[in-house]
């Protein structure tokens, strides 16, 4: 009797995992022309960092993490990673195409346009996450 | 239970006389004093966001309202007085006041909503329009909103005595609503408010105009602390019956802490409030600030 528990619980901890989704990395983001030559109004305003950072905390903290990392609390319930906002792929896109996606979503991500209706806020969340740059 | 004489002349007088002259006054001054930090950038005439973190702080309302679309569910927990200390936990197990309600942005500027509360069984209609914005370079130093609210008792009508009428379940509560948010983390608003019943227990005025101050400020990027001040106007040229002083209503201070989400707004506060309905917060509160009758109370709001 005590085998055929002890297989029972094998058996369930295998289907488990082969039904446990990995993440997926996300999949090429087709971005406007006009927000990839966008430039940034706030671009050296340090100022714009500590609202950005408020903003940031408020909608983007729980999958995002506290620096940017893609751990953050909810993450790892989403199929796909959330991206690492430290890294040089991240870094090196231009702010306009940042905004772009930080405000339009897709897929898991929602979209912010009617939660962060200021434009002002929008651009500030892209200098603090200029802040994650390791 | 008496019927009100309605005196909403009084309030007009009150209102022309001393609080016109005053909210002008906080107009021009908020003007003058920011206009020199004023921003010549293509923000500056941007309306501000996040004054408040929702359209509620503790007991009162704010200038927010949800976007267009947007529902917002509020369930509004008041515990018992604290002052029976460990005997029933300070509060959490005397008997508590509970309001669940939805609210809908019709507007960006304009919004409806239903609530229950328990205690008197009110029904709840109410709705907020939301006059002007303050922009990014305070070309409009405040926003300003307007807030009105219509109860109706639905207990036994054995409650409203012998000759009742369907009126005499009604309570109204209006106010206009004025903030300012003066940076990032620290926002005020000023509200005066009228308060009427149609019908209520001896000796109880039918009318009060009450002012309520309330504030906000940030102590971490998702989190904040606020307070809450309400005085209701118990003035002596005012009073609809001789003696009436020995029922005024009394005042209240909420404090509390804030944290909100781009979902979810949670705050938990000490109040002496604990009709939650402002109606009856303002009129009938025998809550001393002064004798610690205070109340552990929480507000939870989920958007969808």
């Amino acid at each position: 009797m005590k085998k055929m528990k002890f297989f029972i619980l094998i058996a369930i901890a295998v289907v488990g995992f082969a039904f446990t989704a990995q993440q997926k990395k996300a999949e090429a983001w087709k971005i406007p022309a006009e927000y990839k030559s966008m430039e940034n109004p706030l671009a050296n305003d340090k100022a714009s960092v500590n609202t950005g950072k408020m903003v940031y905390m408020k909608h983007c903290r729980s999958c995002h993490g506290n620096a940017g990392l893609g751990d953050g609390p909810k993450a790892a319930r989403l199929k796909t990673f959330p991206g690492d906002f430290s890294g040089a792929d991240f870094q090196g896109l231009p702010d306009g195409e940042i905004m772009y996606k930080t405000i339009t979503g897709r897929d898991e991500m929602p979209g912010y346009e009617t939660k962060i209706p200021s434009k002002k806020e929008r651009w500030a969340v892209v200098n603090y996450m200029r802040t994650f740059k390791k | 239970m008496i019927r009100s004489k309605y005196s909403i002349q009084k309030f007009m007088k009150m209102t022309f006389s001393w609080m016109f002259p005053f909210f002008l006054f906080l107009a021009i001054v908020l003007s003058a004093s920011q206009n020199c930090f004023a921003q010549e950038d293509e923000f500056a005439n941007d309306p501000v966001t996040g004054t408040f973190e929702s359209g509620l702080l503790g007991e009162t309302q704010t200038t927010v309202t949800p976007f267009a679309g947007e529902f917002e569910l509020h369930i509004q927990h008041r515990f018992g007085l604290v002052e029976n200390g460990l005997e029933d936990v300070f509060g959490i197990y005397a008997s508590s006041n509970i309001r669940m309600g939805v609210n809908y942005g019709i507007t960006e500027k304009f919004m409806l909503g239903y609530g229950y509360t328990k205690d008197y069984k009110l029904q709840e209609f109410q709705g907020k329009y939301r006059i002007f914005t303050q922009t990014e370079s305070n070309s409009i130093p405040v926003s300003v909103a307007l807030y009105g609210n219509l109860s109706i008792n639905s207990q036994d009508k054995v409650v409203f005595g012998n000759d009742y009428a369907f009126s005499d379940r009604l309570g109204y509560f209006s106010q206009l609503i004025v903030a300012h948010k003066f940076n990032d983390n620290i926002s005020l608003q000023l509200a005066p408010s009228f308060t009427h019943f149609n019908k209520t227990d001896s000796l109880v005025e039918h009318d009060k105009i009450a002012i309520t101050l309330s504030g906000r400020t940030k102590v971490t990027s998702s989190m904040s602390v606020f307070f809450e001040y309400d005085q209701p106007l118990n003035i002596d040229n005012m009073r609809e019956f001789t003696n009436s002083d020995q029922t005024d209503p009394e005042a209240n201070l909420t404090f509390g802490m804030e944290i909100g989400t781009s979902t979810h707004v949670f705050q938990v506060f000490m109040s002496n409030y604990e009709g939650i309905t402002p109606q009856r917060n303002i009129l009938y509160n025998k809550n001393k600030i002064g004798d610690g009758d205070f109340l552990v109370g929480f507000n939870i709001l989920v958007r969808f």
